[in-house]
């Protein structure tokens, strides 16, 4: 197993030096000067050509790129251009709390998910099934602004239960679980739609093998059926797709996290692309691509957890 | 809900844990915290000559003095008062000016006492363009120098329209600690030192700066003690937020029904601020048709000023009047603009040889104001005759393309000092053409009031100066390189807890000033 982790390491290496590059390429392809931008409308050329030479923009991008990557092998991922902080500590500031709100995320998709999804293949067509389909299309569809913004007005507002803003710096662990909620709910809810549509449409393939009918032949409880025999059998490619959105929730965070206030790698990377903020882009690609290698790995290495028969070879 | 089976469980769980974390609420800080919402999701460098971006001016504003500054509530230069400065008094030429500090006035985090020898400092950090991203404001400047500990002489090369304007705490005009500034370097731009009643404490990144209250402010210990500086992007977040208290003062968005709905709460105090943005659609006469003057005017009858005030809010937006926003020195509206007369438009583009009117391309950004009013815009002139093809852009693509001359049209919003010389300056003298190496927003590609600019510019009579700028914004209106559509007001809600302790009726640093007489119960 250990050997089958480092072999997937390895394959990332070309995985990262091709998204440095797309980034590196993409970030300056389009236009939008960062100087400019730094410097607002009431700059001369003057001044913005000075800064454009302080930031290193005016160097062929060949050799800005070799700079880039020189810094990436010693760990030196440059310094934002707008802030002035190094790119590792404003990404280190604010990974806990995209890791936080994704991982609260995750559970709250597989807590409503995976009942739910099993429930409804067990009442095919009938009334809860038919509930949850609309339950779970409409989470796919409520974007975070107006969910996010829902939940505020009814929980924050009105029942005065959890704070709008997100408190900051060293809060109780209670104070910052209480904060976590409402996001987590938020993001939570477009996980627990796709767990659910992925739970149920397995579900109702597996309680159609002949080992269930064996099973409920041998008088098992019709419970125990589901959870010891079609539970377990239907989760694989709820996993595989745990895996596959667990990228995309970390993409998808960035409304959540403004709505919320929340600190966060999505803010960071749409406030960097809209400032031009190169080096902050690239380290965060950089950082992202890592995160999504961890999460395959992660879903590769839980196949065999849940499925003994997945050897890693 | 009822759920079979084990999941029963987990559902028992997590509805007691959200009970739970529901029933205790965090405890907010002590009393007198100013809990300010800005629409920003991080903030830039906290250097006062480095950055443009309104988040960065509204908290120079409690962090820094200037030699002089106008008069907290207003935002007129007419009422410029001392600020470090006590005195000054100026050579019968007006060409040197010197300026008496204030003794006794300590810089923040033990950095000593703030002499001419700062003053000098700053101002000659604020004409470097290497430090200074406003040097262009203090290029007149021949010498400062520091004839003693607390006299500061400025002499000019040559005549500038205001020496008092640009000495005020905005950009250039913010003076900082020279001792700070050089042990720091480039660090000084995360933990900015200045006099004034704040202090910076601590920077949260994408949540929030801290600021305490100076204990040795030389007008006084401020009553407030702290004031946590909280960036909120969404709007919709600063106003739950502002809701439920939360936040007692919080960045609004300049539109009617976000002014109507946060007026109907009832702890808000709402507050529409100058100076205004103006928002004007510049006509680049260097693509035909646009170089044909009676197509010129015939899109500035295209557009019914009145209704898109109306559409915009009337207690948000006004009128605008003339080529400089309203309240500025050296506004004139003696010239009226053209009126809205779509069927003259069609005539006027018929006589120019376009009877079936014309087309233009429009490089837009998707930036919510400036989107929607140029989408109004566009069924407005159909009207005419005059159809716009809106390629809508992202905000830092667009003042990228509009720098390359790319869109026939260019809405652009600014608020400048509320001097007419820098407006007229900045988008219609020909040296500010875009393109060339002296540009700055001369869209338009405007010449026809550069004699008048530059003699007002320069200009020690009063009245005369006033005659000079009135001269050169009734050319450019008769030239149409530009027509003005409106002024937005910045917009605020306070707290009805918070006693500003004067008269809110603008801001020219765009950030509210908290005094030391301001008060929160």
């Amino acid at each position: 197993m250990a050997r089958y982790a480092l072999l997937k390491l390895l394959y990332a290496i070309p995985t990262l030096l091709s998204v440095l590059i797309l980034v590196f390429v993409l970030t300056r392809v389009i236009p939008g000067d960062p100087a400019q931008l730094i410097l607002g409308d009431q700059a001369t050329p003057e001044a913005i050509a000075n800064l454009r030479d302080q930031l290193g923009l005016n160097q062929p991008i060949w050799l800005q790129f070799l700079h880039f990557l020189v810094g990436v092998l010693h760990g030196d991922f440059g310094t934002s251009i707008v802030s002035g902080q190094s790119v590792v500590s404003l990404a280190a500031n604010v990974l806990p709390s995209t890791l936080e709100l994704t991982i609260a995320s995750l559970v709250v998709g597989i807590v409503f998910g995976v009942p739910f999804g099993a429930w409804s293949a067990m009442h095919r067509n009938g009334i809860p099934d038919i509930v949850v389909r609309i339950g779970s299309l409409i989470g796919l569809s409520l974007p975070a602004f107006v969910f996010g913004i829902m939940l505020l007005i009814v929980f924050s507002v009105q029942l005065g239960w959890f704070p709008v803003i997100s408190p900051s710096g060293n809060v109780s662990l209670f104070a910052r679980l209480q904060a976590l909620v409402l996001p987590a709910i938020t993001l939570g809810i477009l996980m627990a739609a796709y767990i659910t549509r992925v739970t149920r449409s397995s579900m109702l393939q597996v309680l159609g093998e002949d080992f269930i009918r064996t099973a409920r032949a041998k008088g098992v409880p019709w419970w125990q059926v589901v959870r010891r025999h079609a539970l377990r059998n239907a989760i694989i490619p709820v996993v595989t797709v745990v895996g596959l959105y667990l990228g995309v929730l970390i993409g998808n965070s960035v409304l959540t996290e403004m709505v919320f206030n929340r600190p966060g790698l999505g803010k960071l990377i749409v406030g960097a692309l809209a400032q031009r903020d190169y080096p902050v882009l690239q380290g965060l690609m950089v950082l992202y691509t890592i995160l999504i290698i961890i999460a395959n790995l992660l879903t590769d290495l839980a196949y065999g957890v849940f499925n003994p028969r997945v050897r890693f070879a | 809900m009822g759920l079979k089976s084990g999941s029963y469980g987990f559902a028992k769980l997590g509805a007691a844990a959200l009970v739970s974390l529901a029933l205790a609420q965090p405890s907010y800080a002590a009393d007198k915290v100013l809990r300010v919402g800005m629409a920003t999701g991080d903030i830039g460098k906290m250097d006062p000559h480095v950055a443009a971006g309104t988040p960065e001016k509204v908290l120079f504003t409690w962090l820094f003095n200037g030699l002089v500054r106008i008069k907290p509530g207003e935002s007129n230069p007419k009422y410029i008062e001392p600020d470090l400065a006590e005195s000054w008094e100026h050579s019968p030429d007006n060409l040197t000016w010197t300026f008496h500090l204030r003794k006794g006035v300590q810089c923040h985090g033990g950095y000593g006492e703030f002499t001419a020898e700062d003053a000098v400092y700053s101002l000659e950090r604020a004409a470097d363009p290497k430090r200074s991203s406003f040097s262009s404001d203090f290029k007149s400047i021949e010498s400062v120098t520091a004839p003693d500990k607390y006299t500061v002489k400025i002499a000019y090369k040559e005549h500038i329209p205001s020496v008092l304007g640009f000495l005020v705490n905005i950009q250039g005009g913010n003076m900082v600690c020279k001792k700070a500034a050089e042990e720091m370097g480039a660090d000084f731009a995360k933990h900015p030192i200045g006099t004034g009643p704040f202090m910076f404490k601590d920077y949260k990144p994408q949540q929030e700066v801290v600021l305490v209250a100076n204990p040795t402010y030389f007008r006084g210990k401020p009553n407030i003690d702290e004031i946590d500086y909280k960036f909120i992007q969404a709007i919709a977040s600063r106003d739950l937020a502002f809701e439920k208290g939360e936040l007692d003062m919080s960045y609004g968005q300049s539109d009617q029904a976000w002014y109507d709905r946060m007026k109907k709460l009832p702890h808000a105090v709402v507050a529409a601020t100058e100076p205004t943005e103006l928002y004007t659609v510049h006509i680049n006469q260097a693509h035909a048709p646009l170089d044909n003057l009676k197509v010129r005017q015939a899109i500035a009858m295209s557009i019914p000023r009145d209704a898109i005030v109306k559409y915009r809010g009337e207690k948000i937006a006004r009128e605008a009047k003339s080529v400089v926003p309203q309240g500025y020195l050296g506004y004139s509206d003696a010239e009226p603009l053209p009126a809205y007369d779509p069927k003259k438009a069609k005539a006027l583009l018929k006589e120019a040889g376009y009877p079936d009117g014309i087309k233009l391309t429009v490089v837009q950004t998707s930036l919510g104001i400036m989107r929607d009013t140029m989408e109004v815009l566009q069924g407005q002139m159909r009207k005419a005759g005059i159809d716009l093809d809106l390629q809508i852009v992202e905000h830092a693509t667009f003042h990228a393309d509009i720098r390359k001359d790319k869109s026939d049209l260019v809405l652009y919003a600014a608020s400048r000092f509320p001097i007419a010389d820098i407006y007229l300056s900045q988008f219609y003298d020909s040296a500010s053409i875009i393109g060339t190496p002296t540009a700055v927003a001369n869209f338009s590609h405007c010449n026809v009031a550069d004699d008048e600019i530059r003699a007002a510019r320069v200009e020690t009579d009063p009245d005369k100066q006033l005659a000079e700028w009135a001269l050169a914004q009734k050319k450019i209106i008769d030239a149409v390189c530009a027509v003005p559509v409106y002024e937005l007001f910045d917009a605020w809600a306070l707290s009805d807890k918070l006693k500003l302790g004067y008269e809110l009726k603008g801001a020219p640093t765009r950030g509210i000033p908290i005094t030391e007489a301001t008060v929160l119960d």
